[in-house]
């Protein structure tokens, strides 16, 4: 879809979604249906204020930043289910998956109201890199469970990188009991791989270049507390996730948006 | 640590106290911070001095959370260093590891709470009695009860954290006791309804499954739960509302 890393578009782009937001508001509920339709420019919109150099996104921003995550996950599983791709033992688990992410992408709708971004439109080969729903095409380590690892070992990564964000908010609470159910999810499609249910240092245990930015500085070893000015080292990087920023989290999502 | 005789004066000294107040400023702690040991068998407090947990602070969320750490650290050490009957290779891999995160927890924990001032808890004396450690089941059931508990004790305590980044600090330490309570789970049950916490026993279950939401509790259920595990009571103050 767009160019989000390049900045000038990015700008030039969210401007134009916070007009048509602005529009939409003025327009009220007759027109806002319609004009959400776009929906890059809503992510567009949600995106730059996540990135936002100088003042921290709001709230809202935030869950419409989670709420486009949990979209993708839950039309990963809707299809993953739909296409006879696992096995039936694992199926029994991917729908539970799919129910989790579905009832998150409920709450995360119900608590927007009428300032939720509406689902984007999904491309899960990523314009020909993946085949993850093909039967003709499971082989020894199939395309569905890298992406399956990919996206819930990002979505701990990215509600962990919002969490601050949140601080102080009635959110806050449903946001941290999402984070570790995404990361119950990560573990366990981890453990199909056979892989650790954990990141080993920066390790891209999918071997998929375009998922180096999901384990890129989970080797992080130093933790801050500026406030207090507090600098300590953590010795086992791997007793450790890390946060992704919106900016690296919308990276790895744009190749599946459409 | 024994062998540290500013350690066993001050564990001594402490011993005659009626309360331990720790993660505020009170001094009657501060002699502590230099004895906290890696060592789970070292002398703890006695059994009849209460561990308080000043929630008024960020540092009593912390050393909650290393409260928790070092009874899981306890759990790992003693099964890993004389496995159960039958323990595969595989398995004592995973519990080997998940010992040295939760080692790790402990040092960044009690580092980080010093280094900011405050005083960290000793090595309190865990309570594993009811654990049959050459049992699998009793042992791999325990790990799972306290990894479960260890995520929903980060999630409710990180409502109480007031610094955004110890806010975060938590989550990277929550999301991998996530990952821990689905290792454990997965050894248990495989790769089923189970693995995940979304069984359909309400007893266990670690998801909620009309919300897709980690079971909550509140911080004074999740220490009744906690404390059994440890032979000194706990306590807790200023929770938040």
């Amino acid at each position: 879809m767009l160019g989000l890393l390049d900045e000038d578009h990015l700008h030039a782009l969210a401007s134009e979604a916070v007009d048509r937001r602005g529009a939409l508001r003025r327009a009220g509920a007759l027109g806002a249906h319609a004009l959400l339709t776009s929906v890059p420019l809503a992510l567009a919109s949600a995106v730059r204020s996540v990135f936002g150099q100088a003042t921290p996104p709001t709230v809202t921003e935030v869950l419409n930043f989670a709420l486009t995550l949990e979209y993708l996950e839950a039309e990963f599983y809707r299809q993953l289910n739909a296409s006879g791709v696992p096995s039936s033992r694992e199926q029994v688990v991917f729908e539970a998956i799919a129910a989790h992410e579905q009832a998150h992408v409920d709450f995360l709708r119900a608590t927007l109201g009428a300032d939720a971004v509406a689902a984007p439109t999904f491309d899960f080969t990523a314009g020909g890199l993946f085949d993850p729903f093909n039967p003709d095409r499971i082989g020894p380590d199939p395309d569905y469970l890298k992406l399956a690892q990919a996206f819930e070992d990002l979505g701990v990564r990215a509600y962990k990188g919002q969490v601050a964000n949140l601080l102080g908010t009635d959110v806050l609470d449903a946001a941290l009991r999402i984070h570790s159910v995404e990361a119950r999810h990560a573990a366990f499609v981890r453990s199909l791989r056979s892989f650790d249910p954990w990141i080993n240092r920066a390790e891209n245990t999918t071997a998929v270049p375009a998922f180096d930015a999901v384990y890129r500085g989970e080797d992080e070893q130093r933790q801050f507390v500026r406030a207090i000015n507090l600098r300590v080292n953590i010795n086992l990087p791997d007793a450790y996730d890390e946060p992704l920023t919106g900016e690296e989290v919308v990276a790895v999502l744009d190749r599946f948006i459409v | 640590m024994p062998s540290d005789p500013n350690c066993a004066v001050s564990h001594r000294a402490v011993s005659r106290r009626r309360f331990l107040r720790l993660g505020g400023v009170a001094a009657s702690a501060a002699v502590l911070a230099a004895c906290d040991s890696d060592n789970e068998d070292s002398d703890g407090i006695e059994p009849e001095d209460e561990v308080v947990f000043d929630f008024a602070t960020d540092f009593g969320v912390l050393n909650f959370a290393l409260a928790l750490a070092q009874v899981q650290a306890a759990l790992y050490t003693t099964t890993t260093q004389a496995p159960y009957v039958g323990a595969q290779t595989e398995e004592q891999a995973l519990l080997d590891q998940m010992l040295a995160h939760e080692n790790d927890h402990r040092r960044f924990l009690r580092t980080a709470i010093e280094t900011a001032g405050a005083t960290p808890i000793p090595a309190l004396r865990v309570d594993l009695r009811t654990v049959s450690f050459t049992d699998r089941t009793s042992v791999l059931t325990t790990a799972q009860q306290l990894e479960d508990l260890s995520v929903a004790a980060y999630n409710a305590a990180a409502l109480a954290v007031s610094d955004p980044d110890w806010l975060t600090i938590l989550g990277k330490i929550v999301s991998v006791e996530a990952r821990h309570a689905t290792a454990i789970r997965g050894l248990i049950g495989g790769d089923t309804l189970f693995a995940i916490g979304a069984e359909d026993d309400p007893a266990t279950q670690a998801v909620d499954p009309g919300t897709g939401l980690e079971r909550a509790s509140s911080l004074a259920e999740i220490l009744d739960r906690a404390a059994p595990f440890f032979t000194a009571p706990l306590r807790a103050v200023n929770l938040p509302s």
